[in-house]
Order: structure tokens, then C-alpha cells, then sequence
């Protein structure tokens, strides 16, 4: 999928002034942040579990060679096929050779991330009927939009939409009364059966890897990843080099680390382990089995200091816990994916020249970095990108000029206060509470109101005061 | 071996600083001593089973004890209802098919027609106590379409075939010595919340999961 970034501020803005996205976007947050929480609960231990994440993914990113070695011996012992890809293309290629060896008609996919980074849906459809599984996933694919959520792809459309959708679709009909969600769910799962039973090929991603036995491991609450990997003649799953894990006692705790940070579960009603394809006596499973292995940038992250970013189980414990995610949704983003981990993997992927607005729609609030299961910096590497866009002259000018001109500022204290001063003075002359407008900052206001300041003097003044007042040294 | 593997093989060692790979077993030292051997876990304090079906609750499931094997064709008749007005597909496995089934039911073991079933019951291998989870090994006495076709599924575990935590049912598998091609680890029926985040049970899978605990000493 092509990286829409040019129009992010317009995107943004959009978004803000979208009442159901807001609403749906209110919504879905509260559940998954209260889920979370309440999910963790049940295992006191769940801050040295997510050392113990940090700490396996970091020895298996440090032996990848080691691991992917070993993995792919175990995948072909058992029947299956291993094929790396070294870009998006590459992956999309491997996947069609695959599906036109097998003289295939219908496709049926689970979702997969690796696959929407790739772009595999619009490379497959020219050839293939191809029909996504995830209800979520179903909703956006018929909508012809991408995802704006990693867990919960349609988490910005009503039932109203999805109803029109479904009218539409399944009934050619428009203007329909109103259904009720266990409607839906019913008619969507009576349609998808249909394409489950008539598909030739299965697509799946792969929440992890495991070495040592060659097995993808996946999850799901629908259960259509299994009916997508066990009923077609053929499994493909695509999966990035950084999913492995050493053995299954490391996935085991893994697993716990992902359902409670995704979902706020303590498992996934559907945990499945995979292991090449049908054994001679199995009565049912595909035939064939084929592992594409992604690199797409992940190798040279391994090399510099985004290595940690690597870690990342793609839980969306991140973009929940984010203001901004919060306020603005995935599709803002304008790629596979959003919130804090789209704004270090985007640039990582699609390069920083075409996502220069990402690493700055972040408050650094840290909140992301405090759920984040395997801990990884997100501030830091937001920073650290922030660092590069300067470095490579991508900060648009006016904000390069003011960049400098404040670190002018701030290194001449007295010049400093009088400044902050005097813009304290200006400030209030607007009034007292909140300004709705401040010259030369619409763009600020447009969405928000700024606090204006009290009488109270600047930070440092009243910093002086206050210690002051304490008996303590000025 | 393909120029693809040799090119992402090659960024990876130079993104390492290495050209040839450490060996397994030097890896594994070296990720026994980055974690401690205590995994940290859920713990309770009641007796396996009882954290068994309470965490079986919590997933929607239901569940019934049996005394005997020979209760399961009852059991399974009290659960249904109306067991004779469904096609019921039972798993090829040496527990099911021995039993008497009531000769007026619609059985059937041949997975051709499996898309038909109303309801399907299979033996799970395991059972995990933290999760509610039922462990099924996929296999000509287990296959794993049966899991997710019907739209009612039901489970028959032994009680002694409870254990703990997931870690525990690798070593069963590894005793066996290869993994079957499917592991399924199953909690509850299936679920989605695609829709306004509304929970709603039967998104693909079955509607419903009742599960049979047969008690061990018979």
C-alpha cells in the first residue's frame, strides 16, 4: 500500500471535525485501555513479564541468523517451504508465483499486517477473488479502506455504515432500516462460510515464529484464521524476519504479553500453533504449506539505533494509550500503521522524507512507552527522528527559522526572561482563562483553545517565589 | 539456496557485525542468562480443576462432569435436547467411537461432510487450568476443521489431562517426539468485536463451547 503522508495536517484536521469518527474513536478507547488494565491485574507479576518480553526479543534480534537458520530447517522438516523476501515487491512476487502454481481462483485471507505493509491485497485482486476473513477486515475491504486500527480495523465505522455497507453488498438495496450487531455478525459469517468452503489459497500472517520447532503461532477471537489455514488446498503465511522467537516456553509468555496488552484478555478465545502442512494420515489441512519471510528495512533497523523498535508484537497497546491517536484515528496516519508505532516503523518503511510530519504529531507524553509490553523507547526514537528530519533539512522552514531563533534566545538568559516576560504581558492583554484566537497561531487554535497565563508572572519568576517562600535558597 | 535468502542473510550478519552465525547452543546460554527461570504467571490458590471451569465460565463456555465414558452419550443427549433432530459429527477417536450412541441420532465420523454438522464433539489432549483452555492436537483421531465448522462444539476431557500453564503441554508434545501440523488452544466459543466494539459470540467459528469432564478414576 502506497504511503498517503503528503496531506497529513489536512487528514488530521478532517478527522477532527468528524463527529462519528470522534464518537466511535471515544468508544473503542475506553474499552481497550479499561480492558487492559483490568486484564493486568491478574498477574502481579506482569511488570517483570514485560522485562522478560524486552529481554527475549532483544537475545533473538541479537541471534537472527542463528534463529532464522534453525527456524527454516524446522519449517521444511515438516513439509512446508520457506521463502525470503528482501522487499514489499519481492514479497508480493513470491506470493502470486505461489497462488499461480496452484492454478488458483479464490483466496481467502486472515489479516495480516506484513501483507498490508506489502500492499498484497490490490497485487492479488487483479488475479484472484480475494476476500478478507477478519470481520473488521471484511468491513473496510468492502468500504475500500484501509485499516485505521492494527486490532480493530473498521473501530471508526458506525452500525449505521456497516448496514449500508452490507445492504449494499449483500442485498443491493440502500436506505435500509437500522440493524442490530448480532444481525450483522450472522450475515457476514453465512457470506464469509461460503468463501472459507470455496477458496483454494489461505492467507495468514504470523503473530510469531518459533525456531526451535519451525512453528507460526497465530491469534484470533473469530476463528477465521483457522478456517482460512486448515480448509484451502494451500497455506500461505507472510510473516517479518523479526517475529521469531527461540522455542515455545518464549512464545508462551509472549502470548500472555499480547492478548492482555490487545485485547485486555488472558488469551485469545483462538491460540494456534502451525507446523508445516498436512501430515499423510490428517484428514483434513492443506496440502501445501509456504512461509514468505520479510526483510523490507528490517535488517538495516537491526543495524542502527531503531534496532529496539524490532521488539514490537504489533499489540496497539501504543496508539490506545495515545492523545493524539485518540483524537485523530489511524487513517490520519496515511499508512499501514498508525500511532506511536507508525509514526518510527512509517518513516522506518516509507522513508522520513515521506512522513516528515509523523514523528511531530506526538506530544511525548511517554504514556506509550509505559504500556508498551516490550518496552520499547517510542519517545526516544520519535525524538530521534525529529533529530534526523533536522539534520536532513526536512523541518519546513518557518519552523527550522523559529528552532533557531529560540536556541538563540534561550542561550542568553536575561534577553530569555525579558522575552518570556513581555510575551506573558502580550498574552494577557487577550483576556483571562482561554483564547479561542492568538495571532499568528491559528493553526494552534484551530482546534483547541490556548490557556492564557495568569498574573501570577513567568515560570521561573514564580519558580523563585516559590523557593523563596520555602526558606530555600533563590 | 536462493539469491534472496543469501541478500537478507547477508544485511542481517552485516547489520550484526559477524559473518558466521553463532551455534544454537551458544544462543541458548546466552537467553538462560538473560531470564530468570521463574516465568511469571497467574497463580490461585483453588484446586486446578475448580480454576479449570471458572476460567472456562469467564471464556462462555459451559461445562458438565461425568463419572464414566460410558455417561458421555447422556451427557451429551441432556446438553442437546433435541440431539435426534441434528446431523452430529463426532471425531474418529477411540474414546467416541466405541461408545453407544443412541441408534436414532444422525452420526457421522467422514469430515467430507463436515460443512453440514449442526453440532461436532471431539477429545481435547490437554487442558490448561490458567486459561480454561482446551488443547487440541490435530490428527486422523482430531482434525482440526471439526473445531471450527459446527456451529456447536463439544469437548470431552479427561480430568487428569488438566494441567497448570501452557509450558506444561510442550512437553507433551515434545515427548511425542514431532508436533502435529495444528495445535489449537481454545477458550470459549468463538467472538468479535468488530462492530462498535460490542461483543457477539459465532463470528466464524461455533456459536457455542460445552465441555465434558470425565473424572479420572474411571
Amino acid at each position: 500500500m502506497a504511503v498517503r503522508q503528503a496531506d497529513f495536517r489536512a487528514r488530521a484536521q478532517a478527522a477532527l471535525q468528524d463527529d462519528n469518527l470522534r464518537d466511535a474513536l471515544d468508544k473503542a478507547k475506553g474499552g481497550f485501555v479499561d480492558k487492559r488494565a483490568s486484564a493486568i491485574l491478574d498477574l502481579p507479576g506482569f511488570e517483570t513479564l514485560r522485562e522478560r518480553g524486552r529481554q527475549i526479543k532483544d537475545h533473538t534480534l541479537a541471534h537472527l541468523d542463528t534463529y532464522l537458520e534453525t527456524f527454516e530447517q524446522n519449517v521444511e522438516r515438516n513439509g512446508g517451504q520457506v521463502h525470503y523476501a528482501a522487499d514489499a515487491e519481492a514479497a508480493r512476487e513470491a506470493v502470486l508465483a505461489i497462488c499461480r502454481d496452484a492454478s488458483a481462483r479464490q483466496v481467502i485471507k486472515a489479516k495480516t499486517m506484513a501483507g498490508e505493509e506489502v500492499g498484497l491485497n490490490e497485487a492479488l485482486e487483479h488475479e484472484f477473488e480475494t476476500v478478507e476473513s477478519d470481520l473488521g477486515e471484511y468491513i473496510i475491504q468492502l468500504a475500500e479502506e484501509p485499516p485505521s486500527h492494527i486490532i480493530a480495523p473498521a473501530v471508526h465505522k458506525t452500525r449505521a455504515e456497516i448496514t449500508a455497507l452490507f445492504d449494499r453488498h449483500h442485498h443491493q438495496r440502500e436506505g435500509g432500516p437500522l440493524r442490530e450487531t448480532p444481525d450483522l455478525v450472522d450475515e457476514a459469517r453465512g457470506v464469509l462460510r461460503q468463501k472459507f468452503l470455496g477458496a483454494d489459497i489461505g492467507i495468514s500472517g504470523a503473530n510469531f515464529l518459533i525456531a526451535e520447532t519451525g512453528s507460526i503461532a497465530l491469534v484470533t477471537n473469530e476463528g477465521n484464521a483457522d478456517l482460512s489455514t486448515s480448509l484451502p488446498r494451500v497455506h500461505i503465511a507472510i510473516a517479518g524476519i523479526e517475529k521469531l522467537v527461540p522455542g515455545l516456553e518464549e512464545a508462551s509468555s509472549m502470548l500472555r504479553l499480547l492478548a492482555r496488552s490487545a485485547t485486555g484478555q488472558q488469551i485469545t478465545a483462538y491460540t494456534t500453533f502451525i507446523t508445516g502442512a498436512r501430515r499423510e494420515a490428517d484428514p483434513d489441512g492443506p496440502e501445501e504449506f509456504h512461509l514468505v519471510l520479510l526483510d523490507n528495512g528490517r535488517s538495516r533497523m537491526l543495524g542502527d539505533e531503531f534496532r529496539e523498535m524490532l521488539r514490537c508484537i504489533r499489540c496497539g497497546a501504543c496508539m490506545n494509550h495515545c492523545p493524539v491517536y485518540s483524537a485523530i484515528g489511524g487513517h490520519a496516519y496515511g499508512w499501514v500503521y498508525p500511532g506511536p508505532m507508525g509514526a518510527v516503523l512509517t518513516p522506518m518503511f516509507q522513508g522520513l522524507d515521506k512522513s516528515r510530519d509523523l514523528p511531530n504529531a506526538c506530544t511525548l507524553n511517554g504514556r506509550c512507552q509505559s504500556v508498551c509490553p516490550v518496552k520499547i523507547r517510542l519517545p526516544m526514537l520519535i525524538r530521534r527522528l525529529r533529530d534526523h528530519e533536522f539534520e536532513q533539512r526536512l523541518t519546513p522552514t518557518g519552523t527550522r527559522w523559529a528552532l533557531q531563533a529560540w536556541a538563540w534566545l534561550a542561550r542568553r538568559p536575561r534577553l530569555y526572561q525579558l522575552a518570556t516576560r513581555s510575551a506573558g504581558t502580550v498574552l494577557r492583554t487577550l483576556g483571562k482563562g482561554r483564547a479561542r484566537r492568538v495571532p499568528l497561531a491559528g493553526a494552534w487554535t484551530a482546534a483547541r483553545d490556548l490557556p492564557l497565563p495568569s498574573a501570577g508572572g513567568t515560570f521561573q519568576q514564580r519558580w523563585r517565589a516559590a523557593r523563596t517562600s520555602r526558606g530555600e535558597q533563590a | 539456496m536462493s539469491t534472496a535468502r543469501s541478500t537478507v542473510m547477508a544485511r542481517i550478519r552485516e547489520a550484526l557485525g559477524r559473518t558466521q552465525p553463532p551455534s544454537l547452543a551458544e544462543a541458548r546460554a546466552d537467553l538462560a542468562r538473560r531470564v530468570p527461570d521463574a516465568i511469571p504467571r497467574p497463580i490461585w490458590d483453588e484446586p486446578q480443576v475448580e480454576r479449570f471451569v471458572a476460567r472456562l465460565e469467564a471464556s462462555a463456555a459451559t461445562w458438565a462432569r461425568v463419572n464414566g465414558r460410558a455417561d458421555i452419550p447422556g451427557a451429551v443427549g441432556d446438553y442437546l435436547q433435541d440431539a435426534a433432530e441434528e446431523l452430529i459429527g463426532i471425531a474418529a477417536h477411540p474414546l467416541l467411537t466405541e461408545l453407544a450412541w443412541p441408534p436414532a441420532w444422525s452420526i457421522s465420523h467422514d469430515m467430507e461432510n463436515a460443512a453440514s454438522w449442526h453440532t461436532a464433539i471431539a477429545v481435547a489432549r490437554a487442558g490448561i487450568a490458567e486459561t480454561g483452555s482446551l488443547v487440541m492436537g490435530s490428527g486422523p483421531a482430531s482434525p482440526t476443521t471439526l473445531n471450527f465448522l459446527p456451529d456447536r462444539h463439544i469437548v470431552v476431557i479427561a480430568a487428569d489431562e488438566i494441567v497448570d500453564y501452557m509450558e506444561e503441554i510442550w512437553e507433551r508434545f515434545r515427548a511425542d517426539g514431532s508436533m502435529p501440523r495444528t495445535i489449537n488452544v481454545i477458550t470459549g466459543p468463538s467472538r468479535t468485536a468488530d462492530v462498535e466494539q460490542t461483543l457477539q459470540l459465532g463470528a466464524h467459528g461455533p456459536r457455542s463451547l460445552h465441555v465434558l469432564i470425565v473424572n479420572s478414576a474411571s
